[in-house]
Formats: structure tokens, C-alpha cells, sequence
């Protein structure tokens, strides 16, 4: 009975902490969608990224469209919206990844803090280990379980010998809610690990450098619904040490796993705002005929 | 709303949910007309058909959850659909409660025969009624053209309902006082005037739906209570 009680209490407590995090947003929120909420004036929003007026074009081709949009730290944002609606461009864009791209023109403003990633002095290598990825498909290195999660902390130096590395791998997979399954077979093939699994470390390969922001396009959509639902649990407590990003198809899935939601239509960002808000009541008629089924 | 949904089987499921609604809402209008009727003309029989038919009320709302619980968990909706349905879900208890009023007037009809019944009262109780059914009305009109404007205008119309209330109670207070013979009839009048006003209060309920289905936020006007008759003393 006593740990029921107190499970509760501690549950209340997050809640009401969080539901006071949420008043403050609101305060300094650039969203275009009202939030039914009147909160008092506070200056506790962090924006972990900021993106201004980001336009991306393909060739000749306008992909994303004065897209402003600032990242609030530590909470999750969602990206939304209908295929080819821009959502992964900007995604990509957050950490460059879209300079892999011959074609590709980004123009517009896009900061780590105060910091253009942009500018010529940015060091790529550098800027995506702050900035971490996470793709569709699980894609673990056809190394050791263990050689997955050491081998980007190793060629940063962030361990000074086998013991810290060793440390930092344990850590990792433990907070991918991995460790447990894998203990006994890190030196298993990454590759032998079911999809769930190898997401799983995907994750925990991304956590091992430190990033400060981490990147998911679509990381569930190969995923099995129990294989998910480890994700989004995983997610959920992922946003205490960083600020996510997550690309989903799935409206249900940005419902439950964010705090804040975008959409995107046609290149373009149509609405953002606190997601209770964009999921109950948007307002945007375009943003209510696609979450409500009308357009696809 | 215009477009359809692209799973047009949804919006067939919505439609027979709103309609279910309104079936409910047509029949509790009716029974509340046909409960005033049967206590003004002495009807035992139309009394005893208002409380039978109550049971159908009560089927509806079953009906209603099990719809309404169902589209959730198969369409998950999301924004003025999902308003729409818990509006729906909201919307059917306080018709059902509507119904139960009516049968519970329904039901004094029958005491009311073996006591001299106050004519006097009978018209406030007539045009009580009469205004409840229009707010009825044109609160399920609102719900289903999504009419923010025409919801408000049902929650002002309480008031007046609230003011007749009062002015009933007052009236049935008197000619207890008057001659102690009416007591029991007047006791019985008392209950059925706050029948028919607890009857608006329902109404006002829906309208509240109404306008958080139209809206996505819950009306924030105050919501005037002109019942008075808490504070009422004859002497």
C-alpha cells in the first residue's frame, strides 16, 4: 500500500510541476495557436533551438517555406503533418544533415543557443554530436552490442580508458531501458537483437556522446506496438536530460509522447502550440481537417 | 466542418451518433409536453404512457455510451470531432435526466386527482413548460448546426424559467397559508414547478456543449441564476 501511495504522490507532484512548467510556456510561446490557458508572466522558457524564417529548396524546388519555429528544452516536440509536407527537411536540417545533399539550399536561421549552426566556423562532427540522430529504421553498426555504444564516445574522447568506457556504455544502454535484455551478450552482434531492441540501441548510441538535442524521424514506424509503447516510455523520460525532436506519422503518437506539436502542410508551418491544445481544439482549420481525418 | 472524412464509415458513425441524440432529445421534448398535459387535463392514461415511455429514454442513452465509447476506441478523434462526441456523451445524460423529470411529473398526476389541484398554477406551470420545450428545441437545433450564438441565447433563456419558478413558489407558498386543505396539492406542485425548472437547468447544460463544441473552450460568461426561490419567505 505504502509504495501505491507514494507512486501516486510522486505522480501528482510531476504533474503539478509540469502543469506549472506548461503555465510558464505559455507566457513567451511564439505558437500561432491560442492556448486556452492565461498564464502569469515568467521568464523560465528556455528555447533550446531557435529557427527563423528556414527555407529549404531541392534544385529549384521550395521545400520548406519562412518556417519559425523555436525548440523548447527539455520537452518533446512533435513535427506533423502529411508526406511531402516538409516535416524531415526541417528535422534534418536542425543538424545539418541535409548538407549530405548535393541539391540542397538551406537559408534562414538556424541557432544551438546563440549559436548559428550554419556559419562556416561550425564544425559539423562537433554540432552533431550535440545533436544527436535517430532514424526510421534501426541502423546498428555490424559491430558488438558493446562496440555500438563505445565506438562514438571512443572517437571523441570522452573516455580516458577501458573503465570509463565501460562505465559509459553501461550507462547508456541503461538509459535506453536496454541493459537489462543485453548484460549478459554485449559482445552479441548488435545486428541479432529483435528491431525493438536495436532501436533501443540506437538510442543508447546516441545518448553515449552527451548530446544536447536528439533528433527522431519516425523512429517507430518499423516497430511493433509493444516495441513502441518501450519507445515512447523511453522517450518520456529521455526529455529530463535532453530536448527531443520527433518526426511521426502517427498523430496518436505525437498526442502521447509530446508537449509541444507542429504542422506542417505543403512546405509550410501551418500551426504550433501546446499539443492538449492542437489535439483538442486547433486553430487552424487546416491543422483540424488533418488531424481530424480530412486530408491526408 | 465541411469536408467529409477520407473514412467516410466514420462520418456514417457520427451521423447515427448526433441522431440518436436527437431521437433522445425529440422524445424527452415530448415527454415533458405530454407530462404538463396529462397533470392539467386529469389524463391517467397519457400519465401512464409518459412513464413507460421513459424506459426508451433511458435505452437511448445506453445506446449513445456504447456508440460514443466505441468511436474512441476505433477512431480515436481528435479536435471538433472528439468535442462532438463527448458533447454527445454529456449531452444524453442530461436528456435522460430531462425524461426522469417528466415521468416524475408524470407520476403525481394520479395524487393529483384525489386533491384539489390550484387551477391558478396550472398556467404558470403551462408556459414554464412551454419555454423549457423551446429551449429543448432550439438548443438540439444548435447542437446540430454547431451555433455558438444560438447556445448563448438558450442560456439567457433560463432565466426566465427561473423567474416563473419563483413566482410559482411564491403562488403555491400563499395558497398553502391561504387554506391548509391544499397543502398536500400544493407540496406535490411545488416539486412538479421545480421539475420543469431543473428541466432548463438541463437544457443550459446542453447549451454549454454546444458552445465548447463550436469553440474548443468552455463559455466563460456568467451563468445568471434568476432562481430566487431559495431565499423566499411569505408571511
Amino acid at each position: 500500500m505504502n509504495s501505491y501511495v507514494d507512486v501516486k504522490t510522486a505522480e501528482q507532484a510531476e504533474k503539478e510541476s509540469r502543469v506549472k512548467m506548461d503555465m510558464r510556456k505559455n507566457v513567451e510561446a511564439p505558437t500561432k495557436s491560442a492556448s486556452g490557458t492565461e498564464a502569469s508572466a515568467d521568464d523560465a522558457v528556455v528555447y533550446k533551438m531557435k529557427t527563423s524564417d528556414v527555407c529549404v529548396s531541392y534544385g529549384g524546388n521550395l521545400a520548406l517555406k519562412n518556417v519559425n519555429l523555436n525548440i523548447r528544452e527539455n520537452r518533446v516536440t512533435a513535427l506533423i503533418g502529411p508526406s511531402g509536407c516538409g516535416k524531415t527537411t526541417y528535422l534534418r536540417c536542425l543538424n545539418r544533415m541535409n548538407d549530405l545533399i548535393p541539391t540542397c539550399k538551406v537559408e534562414g536561421s538556424i541557432k544551438l543557443g546563440e549559436h548559428d549552426i550554419y556559419d562556416r566556423n561550425v564544425d559539423v562532427e562537433v554540432l552533431r554530436r550535440r545533436i544527436g540522430m535517430v532514424f526510421q529504421k534501426p541502423n546498428p553498426f555490424p559491430k558488438t552490442i558493446y562496440e555500438n555504444v563505445a565506438y562514438g564516445a571512443r572517437i571523441h574522447g570522452l573516455a580516458k580508458g577501458k573503465d570509463e568506457l565501460d562505465a559509459i556504455v553501461k550507462k547508456s544502454l541503461r538509459r535506453a531501458g536496454l541493459y537489462d535484455e543485453v548484460e549478459h551478450r554485449l559482445d552479441a552482434p548488435g545486428t541479432s537483437l529483435s528491431g525493438g531492441q536495436q532501436q533501443r540501441l540506437c538510442i543508447a548510441r546516441a545518448i553515449a556522446i552527451e548530446p544536447e538535442v536528439i533528433l527522431m524521424d519516425e523512429p517507430c514506424s518499423a516497430l511493433d506496438p509493444i516495441a513502441t509503447a518501450k519507445i515512447e516510455e523511453l522517450i518520456y523520460e529521455l526529455k529530463e536530460r535532453y530536448t527531443i525532436v520527433i518526426v511521426t506519422h502517427s498523430m496518436q503518437q505525437a498526442a502521447r509522447v509530446s508537449d509541444y506539436t507542429a504542422y506542417f502542410h505543403l512546405g509550410e508551418l501551418v500551426e504550433e502550440g501546446e499539443t492538449n491544445h492542437i489535439f483538442t481544439a486547433p486553430q487552424n482549420s487546416k491543422t483540424e481537417a488533418y488531424i481530424t481525418g480530412r486530408i491526408g | 466542418m465541411t469536408h467529409e472524412h477520407i473514412v467516410q464509415a466514420f462520418d456514417d458513425e457520427l451521423d447515427d451518433l448526433i441522431a440518436k441524440v436527437l431521437e433522445m432529445g425529440n422524445r424527452a421534448q415530448k415527454q415533458l409536453n405530454e407530462s404538463i398535459t396529462s397533470l392539467l387535463e386529469q389524463d391517467l392514461d397519457l400519465a401512464q404512457k409518459v412513464i413507460s415511455d421513459d424506459r426508451t429514454i433511458d435505452q437511448l442513452e445506453l445506446e449513445v455510451a456504447t456508440a460514443a465509447t466505441e468511436i474512441f476506441a476505433l477512431r480515436q478523434p481528435m479536435a471538433a470531432d472528439l468535442r462532438s462526441i463527448v458533447a454527445a456523451f454529456k449531452i444524453s445524460s442530461d436528456l435522460e435526466r430531462i425524461g426522469d423529470h417528466a415521468k416524475n411529473i408524470a407520476k403525481r398526476t394520479a395524487t393529483m386527482k384525489q386533491v384539489p389541484l390550484v387551477a391558478e398554477v396550472g398556467s404558470n406551470l403551462r408556459h414554464a413548460s412551454k419555454l423549457v420545450e423551446i429551449m429543448i428545441e432550439d438548443v438540439l437545433q444548435a447542437f446540430v448546426r454547431r451555433d455558438a450564438e444560438a447556445a448563448i441565447k438558450v442560456l439567457r433563456a433560463d432565466q426566465e424559467v427561473d423567474q416563473l419558478y419563483t413566482s410559482m413558489f411564491r403562488e403555491i407558498l400563499t395558497y398553502m397559508m391561504e387554506d391548509p386543505r391544499y397543502i398536500t396539492a400544493s407540496t406535490h406542485l411545488l416539486f412538479i414547478a421545480k421539475n420543469i425548472e431543473r428541466m432548463g437547468d438541463h437544457a443550459t447544460n446542453i447549451a454549454e456543449q454546444v458552445y465548447y463544441v463550436k469553440m474548443g473552450h468552455y463559455f466563460e460568461g456568467e451563468r445568471e441564476n434568476a432562481d430566487q426561490a431559495a431565499t423566499v419567505i411569505v408571511e
